[in-house]
Formats: structure tokens, C-alpha cells, sequence
């Protein structure tokens, strides 16, 4: 969906002139702070925001943060809108289209509360809209399509709290009668937190050392042609994406090969528990997803277990860090298509006789046949931090299972990506950042739906962020908020023919993010 | 979950031994370091380049206090940063008990020997303000111009004076002189005993010096110039 560009300056206006006394977003609202007391750089969470974020919402050590006492203020205070997106774009392709390029709607605008209920519980809900959603019609073509709904909807428990399992500390409740110690502290030096239990619509993802719903550079979704063709794959980290050619989600929708999936899917029905251990160093997370397609049903025939651990280290020089592993196995998670053996006719006999079976009649033909396929996906992630730096990345290994017989030689079963970035705050409001992506996807080799072409990707993306306001310049910015703006420029390393992996040689791309 | 459960149930009585520096880690090491250093992990993104970092506890030098300049703070000023927070740069901790935000002020005071040798003694705290009137607030706007303060902060208090492009704190970050239309946004607080401790105090380690001896001896003139500037808030 193209806009002309004075459309989206009247909508940004529009947007800028909402009245707010007290305009930071939600949490830096609500506790009086400028978005880089929890943030590297909007949306990255410094360690403070990944233990606000761990934490029910909430300062890290604090189990109450009571809600304001007014209804209005409880509303103002969990409560943003936030919207993000390219709003222009220049693409050259090598085949089929000219360079094109135009304005563009902004791909998600989001409204979400949020906020701790009791000490113990926690809530968390976004209403999500996103635009140029790429699936496949009933005729086969590719389309564009718009979602929306609720994106992420979940309750956090604090289990110890809740059950009356935190001891707090030793001496507390002796020497100072009435303190009840929000954290777990266990023997000298090994002082935990949790474990937390998010159910609901959960996304669990912010909690690896590449947390991928909080990416600097932002999802570009795929582009295709007006005759149905897949233009462009979407330009997402390769290292979360599907990673196969040709398969779908239960329920018939499409699942491109960089499209986020199973641990890093946006967010699916699915309950997670993550807690701390060893003085903090160590981040458990387990738990399951269902990520499957809207028919309600579904999510009973889709589980997706998986166990992540995280090691912190560094806490004391600047320079800090943290490496992941992910284990995450996907039963039923994918679909595939493909043409069977027709069955045999049935042969009316006179009499039943079990050992007797007559010769399939030759060139019975075939038909559509379809298969639910598991998926295991091993993952390393690794992030280090220091000073003005953020550097990280993954690697992950994706294999799926069940593959039918039928299609031996033309599906390959394993994949593999990697998505690698470094992002340096050259100033207070300029962020220069590179990344890297790789895939060697896996699937369909060859088919009616994707031309044959390469199955190797490489991409590099550069960026240049310019943090106009962070909610940190009340003097400057009448209405506080966060207004960031990016330069894109997204370069395929491995243009050629028409295939979605080759067909592009180059994307410019002008984005913005605003929140209040 | 069950295994973390356990460990949480086994190990409670076998707590940490050292209950303030298990407060503080869980609670300000983030930002403010193990060592006190200011260099945790969340310290750099905290005001990347500019003004106010988190604070340095080894150096023994304080903004928030009701002490003259030079001298630490008192527990009560500790306290009191730790439950109200720092407008924009530090989180209220009221969601931590009475008991964890002292034990916190415990570890926070171990990191500078000083408190220990020579506890500080408040000497601007718990004034009681006489009424603002609009006299008060003309006497305000004749001291604000006699001692300077429209250097920093401009004529009309917008933080814009010409002095406030070129003002670095005590590591030569650039700092910004506060806009006195935005009280919320006032470290040390915006009721007139905040004000008035803040003019009094001064705010050690950035340009915003003490103005205990300059304004007098009339006892009322800090009071009108606090009376003054309340009078620009928007």
C-alpha cells in the first residue's frame, strides 16, 4: 500500500500535536525517567531495562511499585502508543521492475498498557497493526495483506512471591521487624531472582542475547509484484528466520523463509518461565509456544518447547556481555504441500479375501497430498557491550522431520543463518550501525511456487539512526517523547536472475520511530 | 522451575551473610557498579555523553545534600535520593521496604571511608519556609539578577543563559543548566525546602555552586529567590 508523502507528514503532525502534560512513554513516564536510563539506544535494553523488563515491570530489587492511586494516572502512567515503520523506500531490482520507490504507510503502529498489578503479578497487553503482510491467495499469488489485533497479551507471576517462598535475606526479618525482601538470596554471592511465569501471548525472545523484538534495524517486509510474483524476500535476521523454501504454517499460511518463527515468532499463546540463579550471572528460560495459525483449534496440535541459557559476565569495567544457547523443538510446527500417489480404486470382489490384493492399475495419477513436518532448532547467541560499543549476533542450525518419502532429493532438511551487528553510539543522538546476514536455507529446491535460484543469501545492511528526542529534553521538546529517525541502505552480496534471494541489488530506506 | 523452587526453599536459611551489599548489588550495581564506581553495566547508556552519569561513590563527592559544600550527605539525604529518585536519570526506589533502602544507604557509605571518620552533620534541612508573596517573588527576581544566576539559567530561567553552551561538570561532561519552567524536572526536588537546600547546598561536581554566604545575612533572601523561581514554573 503506497501513500503519497504529504500524506504521512499531515499523519506524523497529526500524531505530534497529541496533548500530553506528562508525554514520556509508559514506563519512563510512570517512573520519571528519559528512555536511556533502561535503553542502549531505543528499543535495546541496557542491563538496568533487562532486569526492569525481568522484573514484572518494575526497578530491578523492587517487588512493590504500586499502581498510581487514580484511575486516570493508572491509564496515562501504563499506557503509550508507539509507531514505526519505513515511510520511504528505493529499490533497484536486477529483473522484472525498474527502480521503484515511494512513500509508504508506516508497517506497525502499536498501543499498549502495561505495568505491575500486585508484587507478585504483572501485566502486559499490545494492541498491534501492521500493514504489507506478505501470504499467498487461494490462486497461488503472492499478496499484501494487512493484520492486526492483539499482538502480545500476557500475565507475569513472580512464583516466589506469589507462593510465599521468598525468604528475602537473612537478618532482615531479625534486625528490621516488618521488611519483607524482594529478592532470593542464596548463600554468600549466589543471589537470584525469580522464577517469573508469562502466560498469555507471550514472546519470549527478550531474554536471548540477541533479543530480536528489539532490533535497531527494523523488519522490511517482502515485496512482490502486482502480477503475484515475490519480488524480494522480507529483510529480517536471517539467523531467526524459517529458513525454508515452501513451507507453511498450519492453516495454509506461507511462511517465508526470513520470516521469525518458534522461540522468535512475535509473539504466540504459550506460557514461559525465566528466573536467575549464581548471583545473577546465569538467565534459565524455559517454556512453550504454540505458534500456529489463527484457527483457535490449531494451537492444541502445534507445541513448541524450548530451553534458553544465558551467562552474564563483566559487570564491573564496562565491558560486559552475555552468550545464549537455545534448544527449541517445534512438533507439527511446519506444513508442506506436495502431489501423492493417488490411493488405490476400490475393487468389488465377490468374495472377501484378505491376501488377496490385485496390481495397482498403472498410471493411477496423483494428488494433493499435505504433511505436518517437526522442527528442531539449535541456537548460540552472543552480545558484548562496552562503552559507546554493542556488538552481537547468532548463529542457529535449523532440521526438519517427517519429510515425505515422495519428496526425497528435492527438500532439503537442514539450514542454517546468521545475523551478525554492531552498533556504536558515535554521539549522544547519532547511531551508525552494520549488519550482517547469511542463510543457507533449506526446503524446497525447486518448485511450482519458487523459481529455481540461489539458496544462499548474503545481505549487509548500514544505518544511521538520529535520536531527535528521547524523552530527555523537556526544555527542547514541548512534548516529550521519542521521535527517532533512520537511513537505511540494504545491499544484496548476492544479486541475480529473478529468484526473491537475487532479484534485488539494492534498498534505500527512510524510517522513523515515534512514541508518547 | 521446580529446580530453581527447590534452591530457593533449601538454600533460604543459609542467606547471604552480607545483607546491604546483596541490597545494593540487586538493586544499584546496575548502574552505579559492584565497586561503586559508576561503571556498571547500564552506566554508559545512561547519558552517553553528557551529564548527569551515575555517580561515583569512591570519590566521596555528592550532589543531593543538605550539607554545605564539600561535606557527604547525611543517611537521610542517601534516603531520601533513594526514595524520590533523580528526575530522569534514576528510578524512584520507593518499591523497595524502609529496611532494604537503609541497608542499601549501608553499602552505599562503605565505598567512601569518609563516612565513617567524619559523619556529616545537616545544616540545611528542615527549615520551615516563610509565605511566598508577591513581594518575595520581586525581591527574588532582583537577587537572581544580582548573583548571577541568569548566567546559566537566562533571563526567564529557560536554562538558556550565555554561559549554558559551554558549562562541563566535574569530568568535563557537557551539563545543562536546569530550565526552572520544568520543577518536575529539578534533581533535588521542587518544594521550596528542595529549593531552598539546593541554593544552599549547592550541587557539588557540577557549575551549580553554593549560595550560603553570597546572598547575605538577611536570612528572608533565600527564601524570596526560591519564591522567585517557583514563580517560572509553567
Amino acid at each position: 500500500m503506497r501513500w503519497s508523502g504529504p500524506v504521512v507528514v499531515a499523519a506524523l503532525v497529526s500524531l505530534a500535536i497529541v496533548p500530553a502534560a506528562h508525554a514520556l512513554p509508559a514506563f519512563a513516564r510512570r517512573f520519571n525517567l528519559a528512555c536511556g536510563a533502561c535503553h542502549i539506544a531505543v528499543p535495546r535494553l541496557n542491563a538496568f531495562g533487562e532486569e526492569f523488563h525481568m522484573n514484572g515491570f518494575k526497578p530491578p530489587g523492587t517487588m512493590w511499585a504500586p499502581l498510581p492511586g487514580r484511575w486516570t494516572d493508572r491509564i496515562r502512567d501504563t499506557m503509550a502508543v508507539w509507531t514505526r515503520g519505513e515511510f520511504f523506500e528505493h529499490s533497484d531490482f536486477g529483473a522484472g521492475p525498474s527502480p521503484r520507490g515511494g512513500f509508504a504507510v508506516p508497517e506497525h503502529a502499536s498501543v499498549y498498557v502495561a505495568g505491575a498489578l500486585t508484587s507478585s503479578t504483572s501485566v502486559f497487553m499490545e494492541l498491534e497493526n501492521t500493514v504489507h503482510e506478505t501470504d499467498i491467495n487461494k490462486r497461488g499469488d503472492f499478496v499484501n495483506s494487512d493484520t492486526g489485533g492483539i499482538q502480545k497479551g500476557f500475565l507475569m507471576l513472580d512464583l516466589p512471591m506469589l507462593l510465599g517462598l521468598h525468604g528475602g535475606h537473612a537478618g532482615m526479618h531479625h534486625d528490621m521487624p516488618g521488611m519483607d525482601g524482594g529478592m532470593a538470596a542464596m548463600g554468600e554471592g549466589l543471589v537470584g531472582h525469580g522464577p517469573m511465569m508469562m502466560i498469555g501471548r507471550v514472546d519470549p525472545s527478550t531474554n536471548f542475547s540477541y533479543p530480536v523484538d528489539r532490533q535497531i534495524f527494523h523488519d522490511v517486509p517482502a515485496d512482490t509484484s502486482e502480477r503475484g510474483f515475490l519480488l524480494r524476500l522480507g529483510l529480517q535476521p536471517y539467523a531467526f528466520g524459517a529458513k525454508f523454501f515452501g513451507i507453511f504454517k498450519r492453516g495454509d499460511h506461507t511462511l517465508l523463509p526470513t520470516e521469525s518463527t518458534l522461540y522468535h515468532a512475535e509473539a504466540a499463546p504459550g506460557v514461559d518461565v525465566h528466573g536467575r540463579l549464581f548471583a545473577s550471572h546465569l538467565l534459565y528460560q524455559l517454556g512453550f509456544g504454540t505458534d500456529a495459525a489463527p484457527e483457535f483449534t490449531d494451537r492444541f496440535h502445534t507445541f513448541t518447547p524450548y530451553t534458553m541459557l544465558r551467562w552474564d559476565f563483566g559487570n564491573d569495567d564496562g565491558l560486559n556481555g552475555s552468550v545464549s544457547v537455545l534448544g527449541n523443538y517445534g512438533r507439527d510446527a511446519y506444513r508442506v504441500f506436495y502431489l501423492a500417489p493417488a490411493p488405490l480404486p476400490p475393487i468389488p470382489l465377490v468374495r472377501t479375501i484378505a491376501e488377496h490384493r490385485p496390481p495397482p492399475p498403472p498410471g493411477r495419477g496423483t494428488i494433493d497430498a499435505q504433511r505436518d513436518l517437526d522442527v528442531w532448532r539449535e541456537m548460540v547467541g552472543a552480545n558484548l557491550r562496552r562503552g559507546p560499543w554493542d556488538l552481537y549476533g547468532a548463529y542457529s542450525h535449523d532440521q526438519v522431520y517427517d519429510v515425505p518419502d515422495r519428496l526425497a532429493g528435492r527438500f532439503v532438511r537442514h539450514a542454517q543463518g546468521l545475523t551478525a551487528e554492531a552498533d556504536y553510539r558515535l554521539t549522544h543522538s547519532l547511531l551508525p550501525s552494520i549488519r550482517y546476514d547469511w542463510m543457507k536455507a533449506g526446503g524446497f529446491q525447486s518448485d511450482v511456487v519458487f523459481e529455481p535460484g540461489p539458496r544462499e543469501s548474503q545481505v549487509l545492511h548500514l544505518q544511521l539512526r538520529w535520536y531527535v528526542f528521547e524523552g530527555d529534553d523537556l526544555a527542547r521538546v514541548p512534548i516529550p517523547a521519542l521521535l527517532v529517525l533512520s537511513l537505511r541502505d540494504s545491499i544484496n552480496l548476492t544479486p541475480g536472475g529473478s529468484h526473491p534471494f537475487g532479484a534485488w541489488r539494492n534498498g534505500v530506506f527512510l524510517g522513523f520511530d515515534f512514541a508518547f | 522451575m521446580l529446580v530453581s523452587l527447590l534452591i530457593v526453599v533449601l538454600a533460604g536459611p543459609a542467606m547471604a551473610a552480607d545483607t546491604a551489599t546483596a541490597v545494593y548489588n540487586h538493586a544499584c550495581a546496575w548502574c552505579h557498579g559492584k565497586d561503586g564506581r559508576g561503571d556498571g553495566p547500564a552506566a554508559f547508556s545512561i547519558n552517553k555523553y553528557r551529564a548527569p552519569r551515575p555517580r561515583d561513590f569512591t570519590r566521596g563527592q555528592f550532589k543531593l545534600r543538605s550539607t554545605p559544600s564539600g561535606q557527604l550527605p547525611t543517611d537521610d539525604d542517601l534516603l531520601r535520593t533513594l526514595e524520590r529518585g533523580i528526575p530522569g536519570y534514576m528510578p524512584s526506589f520507593h518499591g523497595l521496604t524502609d529496611g532494604e533502602r537503609r541497608l542499601a544507604v549501608v553499602a552505599v557509605k562503605r565505598f567512601f571511608p569518609g563516612f565513617a571518620t567524619t559523619p556529616p552533620a545537616p545544616s540545611f534541612a528542615s527549615r520551615i519556609p516563610p509565605p511566598a508573596d508577591d513581594a518575595a517573588v520581586a525581591r527574588g527576581r532582583e537577587l537572581y539578577a544580582a548573583a548571577g544566576c541568569a548566567a546559566c539559567h537566562g533571563e526567564r530561567g529557560r536554562g538558556d543563559g550565555p554561559s549554558a553552551a559551554t558549562l562541563r561538570d566535574a569530568d568535563g561532561l557537557p551539563i545543562r543548566a536546569a530550565d526552572l519552567r520544568y520543577p518536575a524536572r529539578f534533581k533535588g526536588g521542587a518544594e521550596p525546602v528542595d529549593l531552598y537546600r539546593t541554593l544552599m547546598s549547592g550541587l557539588d561536581g557540577t557549575p551549580m555552586p553554593s549560595y550560603a554566604t553570597a546572598l547575605g545575612d538577611d536570612p528572608r533572601a533565600p527564601w524570596d529567590l526560591v519564591a522567585y523561581v517557583r514563580s517560572l514554573r509553567r
